[in-house]
């Protein structure tokens, strides 16, 4: 009873702490201080910016020079060390106000250039002290509340109930961030079909975003990814099958032991480092082995992305292969079968519910994984005619677009509605997974 | 009751030279195929083996003191990552404080809560959904969300939120896990005792699924260090050698650094064996991740078993 009372003591202390440790943050630093005044100064004095970068150079100047004078009156050893922090902050603040700027492209109406540029440092300064208030707010709130639920006395039955509400609540986080991603991804994507239809964004040819007026067809992107989907699922889902199938009937324990981690490793390797494994080792003897134009093309993608989605599709058929009924395979050996017989006839079709949940899981990773066909399937947005041809399937074209997109324009939303194609893609895929595992599920020896 | 005949006689239907002859075959076809599975794992292996030694080959004689903690120099064509290491560190963990709680909350409510029943079956069909939806629409809904309507900006703390999202439901997954290895037993001593389900939960059964749930987190850690699409537009730049002094500020991040270094870095060929180094300090730092959670997990399932 009293570590209880000791722990919430404990707690509020921490939550106060947290929240007075934030309005330290939140007063003004030397630099925002000086850019403050600066901006109050020269607004003040009535100058008229036609652009937010123009004042901001004139802070800048203002503030450097202020800050030279400064470590000027301190011991020269401090001065040097103390000037350059606050260099390195100014530098900071100039990014958070440049930032800022690109993201809202124009000045808001009734405001002064240098307006905008005191705004943003007040908002920044209070930001900083945004995290910890919060923070504090959550730890405060969770010790009232079980404060409360103690001070209450609530039957035994009754706070059971509330614990195991609350449970449930955050269980549903996970479905909440799913609507919210759909919410996101509608609210910034549709928005391109006021200027292209949907008939002509799913099948236009041409996909030259930055043109005026842009010409936005992701047919070739599509092809590109659906190009790179099937060919990588040639690779794997033989070799996949093939592993599972190697490791959960024929491998010894011992042998089991040894390969199982490797299959996990391998599905652990971060995209970008086969990415680039394929773009240093995989292209140049592509190259040179074929005689084609590009070692980064179709056909090194879908390697890559095969050896990508092997590891699903082995740890999930593994599973079904498992899950078959001893009882199946004893009654076919004692038939007579050999080993290999056993496993076409009886054990293979018993978990094919499994195994081809494993190969849609599969595809649905090789669709979506971006970083290895942003980097080695050659990006270039045309149908692929053969398998060393260049592509640019949908996930490297918003990786590799986003960042030039400016905010908000019809390149920004067309990117975003390549993403709802991309999502509805993985969706379709997992559902169907989903329903195939659930549908034809194995229960028992009998459902053969 | 085994006959005589069926015993020395390979079949009942057939002249005994000639089913001799079709066993054998059928044996012979058995032994080729199972070599070719064989050959399959080994492919497996090949790959793994083939990555990992050739990045150690040309990445070992990049990694200095020097690279590992000084900042890079000379428009990143000098220098080392010190700044990518730290950001790399702070978003993983970032991530896990917010996937973490979530996530086993959410595992004990569907193991020990949940009836089976259509609630249950929508909660797991999210799941299942979330963990398929691609890193790089993570990244568009990040950038939507917690850069652009809650004003975080390109920020330690938009990302570590999106890599929050994603490693949802590795974590759910492996809690999961753990908790599903704890006996049965152990719950229904402690509610034979006359326990409350919650005291049960939080006095036995968590105490003792902590090392599966350790494991999981470590396994949700190294996934969010080797993410890059999620990263991209809501927390790594390309460069800064700025140390961030608050979750609203930008990093640098390891798989980050090495797509710039090796696409869009002003002079590719010079910066190579920068390239190596980073990806193979990425990789020691996942694997390395990746062998403890194995490594605790076999232990575990040694204990189960015993």
């Amino acid at each position: 009873m009293n570590r209880f009372y000791l722990l919430v003591g404990l707690l509020l202390a921490l939550a106060l702490a947290l929240f007075l440790l934030g309005k330290t943050a939140a007063r003004h630093n030397t630099v925002e201080r000086i850019t403050l005044d600066k901006a109050a100064a020269l607004a003040k004095a009535g100058e008229e910016y036609s652009a937010v970068a123009r004042a901001l150079r004139e802070v800048q100047r203002g503030v450097e020079f202020e800050l030279d004078q400064r470590a000027k009156d301190q011991p020269e050893a401090q001065a040097g060390k103390w000037l350059q922090d606050q260099t390195e902050e100014m530098e900071r603040l100039l990014k958070y106000v440049r930032q800022d700027h690109a993201s809202t492209g124009a000045l808001p109406k009734g405001k002064t250039a240098l307006g905008v540029v005191a705004d943003i440092v007040e908002r920044r300064a209070a930001a900083r002290s945004n995290g910890y208030d919060l923070a504090a707010g959550i730890l405060a709130v969770l010790t009232l509340a079980g404060l409360t639920l103690k001070a209450l006395r609530l039957r035994r039955q009754t706070r059971e109930r509330l614990i195991q509400s609350g449970f449930l609540a955050t269980a549903s986080t996970s479905i909440l961030v799913l609507l919210l991603i759909m919410l996101f991804l509608f609210a910034e994507g549709l928005p391109v079909f006021k200027v292209v239809s949907v008939t002509n964004f799913l099948f236009g040819h041409l996909w030259y975003p930055t043109e005026d007026p842009p010409l936005l067809g992701i047919l070739p992107l599509i092809a590109g990814s659906i190009a790179v989907t099937a060919l990588s699922s040639l690779i794997a889902i033989p070799l996949g099958v093939m592993t599972a199938i190697y490791l959960a009937e024929i491998a010894r324990p011992a042998v089991r032991e040894i390969f199982k981690p490797i299959i996990e490793l391998l599905a652990s390797l971060p995209s970008v480092v086969i990415g680039f494994f394929g773009m240093v080792v995989v292209a140049p003897f592509l190259q040179e082995t074929f005689h084609v134009a590009t070692g980064l093309n179709l056909f090194n993608a879908s390697l890559m992305l095969a050896f990508m989605s092997v590891p699903t599709i082995t740890s999930v058929s593994e599973d079904a292969i498992y899950a078959v009924p001893t009882e199946l395979k004893e009654a076919s050996l004692a038939l007579g079968a050999t080993h290999l017989e056993t496993l076409g006839r009886v054990i293979v079709p018993a978990s094919l519910s499994g195994i081809s949940t494993a190969v849609i899981l599969g595809m649905s990773r090789s669709i979506g994984e971006t970083m290895v066909v942003l980097m080695v399937a050659g990006g270039a947005g045309l149908i692929p005619m053969s398998i060393f041809a260049p592509v640019r399937p949908m996930p490297a074209s918003i990786a590799a677009e986003m960042g030039e997109a400016p905010f908000q324009s019809e390149h920004y939303f067309a990117l975003f509605a390549i993403g709802i194609v991309l999502f509805v893609f993985t969706l379709v895929f997992n559902i169907v997974a989903d329903h195939i595992a659930h549908r034809y599920k194995q229960v028992g020896a009998a459902t053969l | 009751m085994q006959s005589e005949a069926t015993a020395v006689r390979p079949s009942p239907f057939l002249p005994e030279e000639a089913a001799r002859r079709r066993d054998n075959r059928r044996r012979a076809i058995q032994a080729g195929v199972f070599w070719l599975f064989r050959g399959a794992v080994l492919v497996n292996a090949a790959a793994l083996t083939v990555i990992i030694g050739f990045l150690l080959m040309n990445g070992l004689s990049a990694i200095n003191w020097e690279f590992l903690t000084e900042a890079p120099r000379n428009s990143m064509t000098e220098g080392g990552i010190f700044p990518c290491i730290l950001g790399t560190f702070l978003l993983s963990f970032g991530s896990m404080v917010v996937a973490l709680p979530l996530g086993v909350a959410s595992a004990i409510y569907l193991h020990e809560y949940a009836r089976p029943g259509r609630l249950l079956r929508l909660i797991r069909l999210g799941i299942s959904n979330l963990a398929g939806v691609p890193s790089v629409v993570f990244g568009l809904f990040g950038l939507a969300f917690f850069v652009t309507v809650l004003h975080l900006g390109v920020s330690i703390a938009a990302g570590a939120l999106t890599l929050g999202a994603l490693t949802l439901p590795v974590v759910i997954g492996t809690t999961e896990e753990a908790l599903r290895s704890v006996p049965q037993t152990y719950r229904e001593a402690s509610l034979g005792l006359g326990a409350t389900k919650w005291q049960t939960i939080s006095k036995v059964v968590l105490p003792a699924a902590l090392p599966g749930i350790l494991t999981g987190s470590i396994l949700g850690i190294s996934r969010a260090a080797g993410e890059t699409a999620a990263i991209m537009f809501t927390a790594a730049v390309f460069y800064t050698p700025l140390i961030p002094t608050s979750i609203l500020d930008d990093v640098m991040a390891l798989p980050y650094h090495i797509y710039v270094l090796a696409t869009a870095g002003t002079e590719i060929e010079k910066t190579r064996h920068l390239q190596y180094g980073t990806a193979l300090v990425l990789i020691a730092l996942v694997l390395g991740m990746n062998l403890i959670a194995i490594f605790i997990r076999a232990r575990l399932q040694r204990r189960m078993t015993r």
